[in-house]
């Protein structure tokens, strides 16, 4: 289902002239002055806010996770009194990232959340069942979307790291819709699989927060007969697109959300690849301007065989040094912060996640040197934002291991192996 | 006890706008009577003030508990750094324990969308205490369908985080409530039993059901919170409220007994002899009996 036509299948130029220059407009008059980090931007590179803003657009530089912090103050003054809502999550610069929404906020972000799950061609009859380990809150914002669209019956189910256990009333629920994250999928579906032996009503699976391996997606949709649906988004930009039923990449609409390609490769005369940065037209209290969310993606913007014109992404890699577990966001410089957090101490650090036994497995590899702080170390990162759950909760096993300091100049050697089994 | 409210009124003033716009110079707190002359503080306070003036630092905000929609007298946030978070979550396990509730019992939570959040953190909270969780959403639903879905997943224990379907005949053996207090006091006029395996019992006017372990009838507990400093306190089958005494100081304003807070242990909006809209009648020790409850 289309839910918005008007902007949906609009024809691309007219889209721009009319809705996206006066909307770019606005949001760069409003966040100068507001925001001393974008006077600063604009300043920067001689850029009047007022110009045209395409030509601000390009000229504004690109804005990286550091930068965004520099937002936080200046966005929750400019909340004060409509300050709603904030999501923090623990920051790719090891400072957890917070960001800051009004009330507006929900209600423009339900709206573009509403477009993508009519996309997902949601019945008001279904049963939509969130599955997940810990906290509900982005679940609650899907079920205020769905609600909106009409669908009466959305229920968040908390999992446990014993799956069979913690799965065995999910199936007396019944669900049409599944809603989840690729990783917690994968670690379940073997739960799942025996409980889909018989006929049910599952009918799709709707996944965030990562990326689904193709071959495990394949494998899904054959074993359990369900349609696959990828919900894209971030903290920073919150819903940015989904895919339809014609499973062509995912719509992003630029009536909200207008990407910019870094250095774009142009693949045909539709198609173009690159890392992709967001200006969010849609945001009240913390808008980003050509903001690096860490996607390397394809953009098409050849009209989708659904009617669509909007355009059409898929994410083909990451540049930043992360990893996801359970949906939830690890950066590289977290575990470097935590284990060397004495400023005078600097050193070397490799993550190497594995699965034993179907449970994930960290191992912190780090130099002999610190071999007698183990304690302290293991400690600390048991205590990291966000990890502690994990670890508490057994969904993942940390060990530290200690090497010569040759093995890390010796070579180049990855930031982080994943060599977890997705399925 | 003194010490404890001398250390949180002096970081209020020191840290928290506010308190010193409201004090005009830092309070000497030689004895209790001190402290209770102090002013109370209002939500009306916290909501005429800019944003920033109200916590310590914008920079420790850590976690943000939007206010319960649609509630008509000032909705506000509640704002934590990470260890008000963590104190949160030692008084939610506190009030749980007063339950004696068994550990890995599981849990169903009702929710609408106007409390959505408050449950949300709620549902957090039971996950973290290895509480197997579901969470269901409430909209225009007939109790009976409400009752199906509860039904299919079979909890131990059912957390009504709502107003609209306070409903006596669950057929489970634990129910919690939130601020429903009237429910809980009124005298049982009817008895509950078991039967066929099954609970059932006559549906009364309104009434929840009365704790008697001794006769193995079905339990209710209710939660005291507000949306603007989290959950607080716990009733039990008497009607007795208790509360963490670390974490709170409880005392009732003499003039019309309604019933004042301050937090001990909140770092980045500390509340201190703050009136709420409830009434209650303070007890020995660490409990409290509510008499009437304002709007939440």
């Amino acid at each position: 289902m289309i839910l918005d036509t008007e902007f949906e299948c609009a024809d691309q130029q007219k889209l721009l002239d009319e809705v996206i220059k006066p909307k770019l407009s606005s949001l760069f008059i409003r966040v100068y002055d507001h925001f001393s980090y974008y006077r600063w931007r604009f300043d920067e590179v001689g850029v009047d806010p007022c110009i045209d803003p395409i030509d601000a657009l390009e000229k504004l530089p690109f804005m990286t996770k550091h930068d965004y912090g520099m937002l936080e103050r200046d966005a929750f003054i400019c909340a004060n009194k409509h300050l709603y809502h904030a999501e923090t999550t623990s920051g790719s610069t090891g400072k957890p990232k917070r960001r800051f929404q009004s009330m507006a906020d929900e209600i423009n972000e339900l709206r573009l959340a509403m477009r993508v799950f009519a996309g997902f061609d949601v019945s008001k009859d279904d049963v939509i069942v969130f599955m997940d380990v810990g906290n509900p809150s982005i679940y609650i914002w899907f079920a205020k979307a769905l609600e909106n669209l009409g669908v009466k019956n959305t229920i968040y189910y908390g999992i446990q790291s014993d799956f069979d256990r913690s799965l065995s009333k999910l199936i007396n629920l019944d669900p049409t819709i599944l809603f989840t994250v690729p990783s917690l999928l994968s670690r379940s579906y073997e739960a799942l699989l025996r409980m889909y032996k018989k006929e049910t009503s599952l009918r799709k699976i709707i996944y965030f927060g990562e990326k689904l391996d193709d071959k495990f997606g394949k494998r899904i949709q054959e074993e359990l007969g369900v349609e696959i649906f990828s919900h894209y988004g971030g903290t920073e930009t919150s819903t940015l697109g989904g895919e339809c039923s014609a499973h062509d990449g995912i719509h992003i609409y630029n009536d909200f959300n207008v990407p910019t390609l870094i250095e774009p490769k142009v693949i045909n005369e539709t198609t173009q690849e690159g890392e992709v940065a967001w200006t969010t037209m849609q945001i009240d209290v913390q808008p980003v301007i050509k903001y690096r969310i860490g996607d390397v993606v394809r953009i098409n913007y050849e009209k989708c065989k659904c009617g669509r014109t909007s355009p059409r992404l898929k994410v083909i890699g990451r540049t930043d040094e992360g990893f996801s577990l359970y949906g939830e966001k690890f950066y590289y410089d977290t575990f470097m912060n935590t284990v060397y957090s004495n400023m005078n101490e600097t050193g070397f650090l490799q993550i190497i996640l594995s699965t034993e036994q179907s449970r994930d497995k960290m191992t912190v590899i780090l130099p002999n040197k610190l071999k007698n702080k183990e304690n302290k170390i293991l400690e600390a990162l048991y205590y990291m934002n966000e990890l502690e759950f994990f670890l508490k909760e057994d969904f993942i096993r940390l060990e530290l291991q200690f090497v010569p300091s040759s093995y890390f100049t010796g070579r180049k050697i990855p930031s982080i192996i994943d060599q977890r089994l997705y399925q | 006890m003194l010490d404890k409210l001398k250390i949180i009124t002096d970081y209020a003033y020191d840290n928290v706008p506010l308190y010193r716009k409201l004090y005009h110079k830092k309070p000497e707190l030689k004895s209790l009577s001190d402290f209770n002359n102090l002013p109370y503080v209002r939500i009306s306070d916290f909501v005429t003030c800019s944003i920033e003036d109200v916590i310590s630092d914008v920079d420790e905000i850590a976690v943000f508990l939007p206010p319960i929609e649609n509630k008509t007298i000032f909705p506000f946030p509640r704002l934590e750094s990470t260890s008000d978070r963590d104190r949160r979550y030692e008084i939610f396990y506190y009030l749980i324990e007063q339950t004696g509730i068994k550990e890995g019992s599981s849990f169903v939570v009702l929710t609408d969308s106007s409390h959505s959040y408050f449950c949300g953190e709620i549902v957090n909270n039971l996950l973290f205490y290895k509480y197997p969780t579901s969470m269901i959403f409430v909209r225009d639903h007939s109790v009976d369908e409400i009752k199906d879905w509860v039904n299919r997943l079979n909890p131990d224990c059912l957390l009504i985080g709502m107003d609209s379907i306070i409903e006596n005949n669950w057929e489970v053996p634990c129910i919690f409530t939130i601020n429903q207090y009237g429910k809980l006091l009124n005298p049982p006029n009817h008895l509950f039993q078991r039967g066929n395996g099954m609970l059932s019992f006559q549906r009364g006017n309104n009434h929840l059901i009365p704790f008697n372990k001794s006769e193995n009838l079905l339990r209710h507990f209710d939660i005291y919170a507000i949306s603007e400093i989290g959950w607080i306190a716990i009733g039990t089958s008497d009607g007795n409220y208790t509360y963490p005494e670390d974490y709170f100081y409880i005392e009732t304003d003499p003039a019309n007994d309604i019933l004042v807070l301050t937090t001990l242990a909140n770092d980045l909006q500390p509340f201190i002899r703050y009136k709420t809209s409830d009434r209650a009648k303070i007890l020995d020790g660490n409990h409290f009996q509510i008499t009437y409850i304002g709007e939440h």
